[in-house]
């Protein structure tokens, strides 16, 4: 079920009025979870006793961490991080070692090959991880031990944690020790209209307004389409979908945490005006702010993070951009461009220890440009997953500067993104103060309009895929 | 601020829609894209009332090549990106049928885009037929949009080509590149189970359509000469005759006696739309 959809805004409808329904409130947690659980297996319901074999592997694994003897847990959590990879790995990897060893047409190499990518299972299964480590962890759950002694209780409050809708299929990724303790009863008089309408507004308008209509004029870096075009085409078409794949994700992001807030839990930022970063190290600062925390907090820092020496902390680095390349798909284009990444941090942070500049305003924008530009580059990965293919891209970037370009394509591609650069400017400006709230509404009254006349057509947010 | 944001838009949103509602005939459908070509396109079909066709022609971007003002009373209902199912799921939902359909066979075994028919009637039919400022041809940013790109083609672009004129270049093995590609398409044998699914659904969709008085004609798009006898062409083409007798149905073959060349190995080039085009309609004219 798309966040788009008219399907949706029922569903949505009748969630909230049962939620907030006075009979029902002692059933608060039960309606979003039988909600949750009608809004992932709508499109395909056989998904569903996956996401409950998920839930139920990471209750019980987390019920006995908290609750076995103190000598087993470390084993108990470390079954149960190695379960939900396990799970992760051949939902969405096997297709990828299959084609290592097996032919196409094999009839094992064929099964595994057509395993399908439930949706949402990257999210939720790091979701579960964080859960093991953070029960292990034990440090911020004492809300888990008071109120949910019992087993379905504390069963409950899990397949909430994993199930709840707003960020179910495209994140952003909770982690346990935000979201548990937030479990309990909510009120409507707590609901922050105002933060539920910007949050909403603004997100439906990067969505429908900005992402899709820019999709349909950056189809055309596909291959073998992309092929035909100038170099100027294929340079605004690639910022294009620099600013669409923003769009779209931190559109979805700001839906997710504004739909949480109608229902009393609380997401932090997952965007936080990335294509403002002056380094790369600043850019995952703010670009996914929820993936890039948990591969620190349950992957760099357990590594070692930076307190190993150089070297080591430069080998941390590399591997978890991998890491977290690899998490966006199943295909080498996704691991190269985590290792782009990877470098990319490295290489500045050789840069930064060695060279010292000195910051001015010039400075500080060619730095902002270097990295959008440098990032737009390596969005191309995303594009096109065949590697051959992005190749290819270049050549012809490198090669079509005689052709006439598409000036419609490049006028329609620019008016698009053009939101993207004021969603940034406009947050800056309010920044260092030259802006202030007070004339707010009539932006959101503009974005209203343009939702309401100007959506492309429906299109499923790029987040789904992974 | 939530009820000034709403006035706001009360505001833009009525000025916007009276401004429509007077000067609509002044809109042209502009069109940003191919999925925005085909919304306009099937909603200027779904809400023109008046209009009655005794022709119209489904099919994919292939057909959408066909030179309209060429072929009078027919309405063109081809859509880029798509199949014929598109089409045939508009007519069934509306009652203004024409006295014949022209059905193209080269895009059979595509699937219907139920998204895009949805989208057309959904809950918003309605609120579209009687609101013109929530239809696809009067989004104020495509219209923005179009004025800007008039400016640029009418300044900026000659003094360009002027520029360019003797250092532009093309790809020149890019049509040889995809035409391969649809070599290798066209070689491979569609998967049974598929074009059953496909010539089932539309032979429900000619029944319903033959129950109502409408006459049915299957015609072939010309593709790239190089692939009209190769097994997927052949495959489809046969099973239209197994399906459809043609003692029973009316044809449109592809001119035995022309060599299309197309500019991508499937969609006809202009000078060989506007022949192919006067082709269709000797034999739309004869059939009718």
């Amino acid at each position: 079920m798309l966040f788009n959809s008219f399907v949706f805004i029922g569903f949505l409808l009748i969630t909230f009025f049962l939620y907030y329904l006075p009979i029902l409130k002692k059933y608060q947690v039960q309606v979003l979870i039988s909600a949750s659980l009608f809004f992932y297996s709508y499109q395909q319901p056989s998904l569903l006793f996956l996401l409950l074999f998920s839930a139920l592997i990471n209750i019980v694994f987390s019920f006995l961490v908290l609750n076995g003897q103190r000598h087993l847990m470390k084993i108990y959590a470390t079954i149960g991080v190695i379960i939900n990879v396990l799970i992760l790995f051949f939902f969405k990897y096997t297709s990828l070692v299959a084609k290592l060893f097996f032919a196409e047409n094999d009839s094992i190499g064929s099964f595994f090959l057509n395993i399908p990518l439930p949706i949402g299972i990257s999210f939720y299964t790091f979701q579960g991880i964080s859960l093991m480590i953070d029960v292990f962890r034990n440090g911020n759950f004492n809300n888990i031990r008071n109120n949910s002694s019992s087993f379905i209780d504390y069963g409950k409050h899990v397949l909430l944690f994993k199930s709840f809708f707003p960020q179910l299929i495209a994140g952003p990724i909770v982690k346990a020790h935000d979201f548990i303790p937030q479990i309990k009863s909510k009120s409507f008089d707590g609901i922050n209209w105002e933060f539920v309408f910007r949050c909403l507004i603004t997100g439906y308008f990067l969505k429908m307004v900005v992402a899709d209509n820019l999709k349909d004029f950056t189809y055309w870096i596909s291959f073998p389409f992309f092929q035909g075009y100038s170099s100027l085409t294929l340079l605004t078409m690639l910022f294009g979908y620099s600013c669409q794949i923003f769009a779209d994700f931190a559109g979805y992001s700001l839906i997710a945490i504004g739909l949480a807030n109608l229902f009393g839990y609380h997401f932090f930022n997952n965007f936080d005006f990335p294509y403002f970063s002056r380094s790369f190290k600043e850019f995952w600062r703010r670009w996914h702010i929820s993936l890039s925390s948990f591969l620190k907090e349950y992957l760099y820092i357990p590594l070692g993070g930076n307190r190993l020496g150089n070297l080591r902390t430069n080998l941390n680095l590399l591997l978890v951009m991998i890491i977290g390349g690899f998490w966006h798909g199943a295909d080498w284009s996704y691991a190269i461009w985590g290792l782009f990444h990877g470098l990319a941090l490295v290489v500045e942070k050789l840069i930064m220890d060695n060279v010292k500049i000195k910051g001015n305003k010039v400075i500080s924008i060619f730095k902002i440009l270097l990295t959008f530009c440098l990032v737009t580059f390596a969005w191309i990965l995303f594009k096109l997953p065949n590697f051959a293919h992005v190749i290819e891209f270049f050549k012809c970037l490198y090669n079509n500067f005689g052709q006439t370009p598409n000036y419609q394509l490049i006028t329609y591609t620019l008016i698009y993104s053009f939101p993207v650069f004021l969603y940034h400017l406009y947050h800056y400006l309010k920044l260092k103060k030259y802006l202030t709230d007070n004339y707010d509404f009539i932006l959101f009254g503009i974005m209203l309009f343009l939702i309401i006349t100007n959506s492309g057509s429906t299109g499923s947010f790029i987040y789904f895929q992974f | 601020m939530i009820k000034k944001s709403l006035f706001i838009f009360l505001v833009i949103f009525t000025s916007y829609a009276i401004f429509v509602s007077i000067y609509s005939d002044n809109f042209t459908n502009i069109s940003a894209h191919h999925w925005q070509e085909n919304v306009n396109k099937a909603e200027s079909f779904i809400y023109d009332e008046n209009s009655v066709y005794s022709n119209i022609i489904l099919g994919s971007s292939l057909s959408n090549r066909l030179i309209i003002d060429s072929l009078p009373n027919c309405f063109n209902l081809s859509f880029g990106g798509q199949s014929i199912f598109e089409g045939l799921a508009i007519l069934t939902r509306i009652d203004n049928l024409p006295k014949s359909v022209f059905i193209e066979m080269n895009i059979v075994l595509k699937e219907e885009n139920e998204d895009f028919i949805e989208s057309l009637f959904s809950i918003l039919y309605y609120p579209k037929k009687y609101l013109k400022v929530l239809r696809g041809k009067f989004q104020p940013i495509t219209n923005f949009g179009d004025i800007v790109n008039t400016r640029i083609t009418k300044f900026i672009l000659p003094k360009i080509i002027v520029l360019n004129v003797n250092n532009s270049k093309s790809n020149p093995n890019l049509f040889e590149k995809l035409l391969e590609i649809q070599v290798d398409r066209y070689n491979k044998i569609p998967k049974e189970k598929k074009m059953e699914q496909n010539f089932n659904r539309l032979q429900t969709y000619v029944s319903s359509l033959e129950k109502k008085g409408v006459k049915i004609v299957f015609f072939e798009m010309p593709i790239n000469y190089k692939l009209n006898n190769l097994p997927r062409a052949q495959i489809v083409r046969n099973a239209f005759f197994d399906k459809f007798p043609s003692n029973k149905y009316n044809f449109i073959s592809i001119p035995s006696n022309e060599n299309y060349i197309t500019s991508d190995g499937l969609h006809l080039k202009p000078d060989e739309a506007l022949k192919y085009t006067l082709f269709f309609k000797n034999q739309m004219d004869s059939i009718n």
